[in-house]
């Protein structure tokens, strides 16, 4: 078991570095010329002559090989400095740290909200296959996985926000801010996950062990509950780890469109803003979350079956 | 092969989904393909008298803050997405085949650093790299297009190879090489032709996640810029009009969940007939 | 006294490629305390009417006819009553004792579950019961091997803990769909020891479904061979063995091992597109232009041997 988490750990710093590395490339190639941006974002447009930009290339350390700038990087890096601001020269990873919690906050909620949509919804129509109920649900969850999050955002925002006035259009405080934006990524993701589990349910109810226990002469609740849901959600898992992604790249668009104080609003901010420093700074966080997230899954997945335990074990 | 290719078509023959995805998609093709003979106003010329006009007779859906028939912008739509999806759905096609056959086909040290590679883009949620690209590169259609092509050649790559892992120890690929034949013509000729199915039916698949994805760049701004009749934009631009003119952001909303459904109808249909297993359940 | 009576059987799935028919107006009868062998080859339906019984198969199928347990048809019975038949009257032995064993639930929890059920035991009652079980079937440090899961038991182990547990109950019929198939010789040997001795013990009929001959006679009274759904011929045990009528019996007598190989030419036809006339006609060495054209039907060859073949009319 520890053998195991420590292999996937290690796997784990592999993909991490490649990672940064693969950041460090695309902000480096960007278009445009970084000590400008910089002589810009210190000294204001009067600074941009041709000495003074050159002078900040040589401190910077921007004429060294590429090689050289990454090791640079990343050392700064490794002691938590992810670099400045262009626009407001704020240290870009106490930003970050200030706008996590809104975005974490957030996509717990949506997962909640996916959950409590996903799971009756899962178990029920995979217990009453092809009934009206099912192909109703499977039409609706087709729809949900081919609506873009925005449309769904304006559409709800429309009407629970313009047109009933129930919630805020936008912004962020107490508990009525946070609805419509959970709703919008919740709903998206419930859609993907009551398929999941609706075809693993099928799945399970269709393996031996479920026929013996019918031949026990359990009724069918018992056998739903007691031997299908574990094993139908055990796989569920792992689905869950994938779809945090999707919340992450769902919150982007979702924080941006309610104004919700968060990493991804913070993103496009700096997109807009070209603040070359921030957005790296927060792509970086953002993978790096999401590694984490998948590790600990995996983890957990070994933990909550047996079988796997029993081997790991050995 | 040949009858295993007869069975696909028969099975998906029956599946009704997917011959309504079949069916969507060639009305879309149509449209994209005929835009210009269909649309009954111009789509980019402003025509300021007639701004913000309710979907009557004349604009079925509407003019948008310019004036422009918004369903005129909706058709052309149809081919800025297309358009779009197609050339990134065949660069990753390209991209994903190629390193996949290579990592399946060689293993070893290049499959290890192949799939490495591949497991640190899977390690970024997809959209946000793809906009961190976009964003450093500017806005633009093409950005878009080479940043989702950045993010989203993972799958084929996995696929093909574990495809290839499954066919390269195959006896004719055994007798090929004892033919002496050169790898790359085992790969081109005897193994590629055996990994086709999956990356088609990857490919539909794809079709509709990268037009939701690219349509979500643009709403950001960072894809299609004015006046190109672009489905995200168009609801960008929309948005800011929502109280008073609604059908700005339901209309291209209705089509872009459309043109997904088509993809994913067929691509799940797609899938369904090629499952290995021979007889499926129906119901009574 | 007739435990089981089953009349004209037929068990359909409506499948994507047609009507697999899997089985075919079966007629048997099941004396109290007797042991009854079904054999036929893999795919004849043997496993079908072994569930047809307890009514197990999935929506997709149509199960006609009846199947009469002291006298109530099964078939008719509404659900929550077939419920009260399955672990208590009649219970069920599967093949893959590996695959029909739920993977993340504790051997002990599994087996406790027919006592929970159908004698309301509470907990702790039918946790002390499964350990007196699994003692009876020989497994050794029971309560231990209660608390593990069903890979953690070697297939002997496992095999011997679905025997407990379809006997939980002490129900009067118990299905065994090939027990010992997959073992090693050794522990088949010691499987069909412990059968026997549960039997004795408990005096519970069975219905004993195995390809193996060699099982089927170390444990049945009687002995109804299956072909295609179909019953083709039906004795006692020793009047079987000394007088194999059907072709196909000698056939498959033939095809056993330790008769010197000579398997049966042929395989078992499509359920889905079965011969007509006699369904054995394109594998058998007999067969004769009636037998293409018509049906034979069971004919009387002794006060208890049955045959369903042209050449005895
Ligand atoms: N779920 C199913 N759907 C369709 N056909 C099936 C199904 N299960 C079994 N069959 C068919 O029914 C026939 C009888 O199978 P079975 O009773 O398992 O044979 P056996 O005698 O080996 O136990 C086989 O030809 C098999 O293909
Ligand atoms: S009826 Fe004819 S074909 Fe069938 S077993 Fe007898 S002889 Fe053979
Ligand atoms: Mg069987």
């Amino acid at each position: 078991m520890l053998k195991f988490i420590l292999k996937r750990m290690a796997l784990m710093l592999i993909v991490i570095l490649g990672v940064t590395v693969l950041t460090f490339l695309i902000m480096h190639f960007t278009p445009g010329d970084p000590a400008e941006m910089i002589a810009l974002s210190r000294h204001g447009a009067e600074s941009l002559t041709p000495e003074n930009i050159e002078r900040i290339r040589v401190e910077e350390g921007l004429n060294a090989p590429v090689y050289i700038q990454y090791l640079k990087w990343l050392q700064h890096l490794l002691h938590g400095d992810l670099g400045y601001s262009l626009i407001n020269g704020e240290p870009v990873l106490s930003e970050i740290l200030n706008r996590f919690p809104a975005t974490f906050k957030l996509a717990v909620t949506s997962m909640i909200v996916a959950l409590i949509i996903a799971i009756p919804l899962g178990i029920i129509t995979a217990s009453k296959q092809y009934s009206l109920f099912d192909n109703l649900s499977m039409m609706g969850a087709m729809i949900g996985v081919a609506m873009p999050s925005f449309w769904f955002a304006l559409l709800l925002i429309h009407l629970f926000a313009l047109c009933l006035g129930w919630f805020p259009v936008c912004g962020s405080g107490s508990f009525e801010y946070i609805v419509l934006p959970a709703l919008t990524l919740g709903t998206g993701i419930s859609a993907v996950l009551t398929r999941f589990i609706r075809s693993n349910m099928l799945d399970v109810l269709r393996q031996d062990y479920i026929r013996t226990a019918r031949a026990k002469g359990l009724t069918e609740k018992l056998i739903i509950i007691k031997h299908a849901l574990k094993n139908a959600f055990i796989p569920v898992i792992t689905v869950i780890g994938i779809q945090f992604g999707r919340v992450l790249e769902g919150s982007v668009i979702v924080e941006t469109i309610f104004a919700w104080p968060g990493i991804g609003k913070l993103l496009v901010d700096s997109i807009y803003s070209r603040d070359f420093a921030m957005i790296q700074g927060c792509v970086l966080f953002v993978a790096v979350i999401f590694v984490l997230v998948n590790l600990f899954v995996d983890v957990s997945y070994t933990y909550l079956d047996p079988r796997i335990r029993y081997e790991e074990r050995r | 092969m040949k009858s295993a290719k007869k069975l696909i078509c028969q099975r998906l023959k029956k599946n009704k989904i997917a011959i309504v995805g079949l069916a969507m998609i060639t009305f879309l093709l149509f449209l994209a393909v005929f835009a210009p003979w269909i649309v009954p106003h111009d789509p980019i010329e402003p025509n300021l008298g007639k701004r913000f006009l309710s979907p009557c007779k004349e604009y079925p859906m509407g003019t948008d803050d310019l004036g422009r028939c918004v369903l005129s912008r909706v058709i052309y739509g149809t081919r800025v997405s297309l358009q779009v999806s197609m050339s990134v759905v065949g660069i990753i096609a390209v991209i994903g085949v190629t390193l996949g056959l290579i990592s399946g086909y060689f293993g070893g040290k290049l499959d290890e650093l192949i799939m490495r590679f591949v497991d640190t883009v899977l390690a970024f949620p997809g959209i946000i790299l793809a906009m961190a690209v976009a964003g450093a590169l500017g806005p633009g259609l093409f950005n878009v297009m080479l940043a989702l092509a950045l993010v989203s050649w993972t799958g084929f790559a996995r696929v093909v190879r574990s495809s290839v892992m499954a066919v390269k120890e195959k006896e004719f690929v055994e007798s090929a090489r004892a033919l002496g034949c050169s790898d790359l013509y085992i790969m081109t000729r005897h193994i590629l032709p055996n990994v086709i199915t999956p990356v088609i039916v990857l490919a539909t698949l794809d079709m509709g996640f990268i037009i939701l994805a690219a349509s979500s760049l643009s709403f950001l701004g960072l894809g299609a810029q004015p006046p190109i009749p672009d489905w995200g934009s168009m609801l960008n631009n929309g948005r800011v009009y929502m109280r008073t003119a609604p059908f700005l952001t339901i209309f291209p909303g209705i089509a872009i969940t459309t043109a997904v459904m088509a993809f994913n109808f067929l691509g799940d249909g797609l899938r369904d007939a090629m499952d290995p297993r021979p007889q499926r359940e129906l119901k009574k | 006294m007739t435990l089981l009576s089953i009349r004209d059987l037929r068990t359909y799935f409506y499948t994507e490629d047609g009507v697999v028919r899997a089985v075919n107006g079966i007629d048997l009868n099941l004396e109290e305390g007797e042991t009854l062998g079904i054999i036929g080859e893999t795919g004849c339906g043997k496993t079908m009417l072994g569930l047809s019984i307890l009514r197990l198969l999935s929506e997709n199928t149509k199960v006609e006819g009846e199947v009469l347990y002291r006298g109530t048809d099964l078939i008719r019975l509404s659900k929550a009553e077939m419920r009260k038949i399955r672990g208590k009257e009649i219970s069920m032995i599967f093949q893959n004792s590996l695959s029909s064993m739920n993977p993340v639930l504790t051997v002990g929890k599994q087996l406790a579950e027919p006592l929970e059920m159908h004698q309301h035991m509470k907990k702790q009652a039918a946790k002390q019961k499964v350990i007196e079980m699994l003692k009876a079937v020989k497994i050794p440090s029971p309560s231990d091997r209660a608390a593990e899961y069903p890979h953690e038991f070697s297939g002997g182990m496992r095999q011997r803990a679905m025997i407990a547990m379809g006997l939980a109950c002490t129900p009067s019929l118990i299905i065994a769909d090939e027990p010992t198939t997959g073992l090693d010789v050794t522990i088949q040997a010691q499987i069909i020891e412990l059968i026997k001795e549960v039997l004795e013990h408990s005096g519970a009929s069975m219905l004993l479904i195995t390809h193996d001959l060699g099982v089927a006679s170390e444990l049945c009274n009687s002995i109804a061979v299956m072909y295609a759904g179909e019953i083709i011929e039906y004795a006692g045990i020793i009047e079987l063995f000394k007088n194999p009528r059907h072709p196909y019996t000698r056939g498959f007598f033939g095809s056993l091992p330790n008769r010197g190989l000579k398997p049966m030419p042929g395989t078992c036809p499509s359920m889905i597109n079965l011969p007509g006339g006699c369904k054995f006609h394109p594998r058998c060495p007999h067969a004769s232009s009636r037998c293409e054209k018509e049906k034979p039907d069971m004919l009387k060859l002794g006060e208890k041997h049955y045959v369903r073949c042209f050449l005895y009319d």
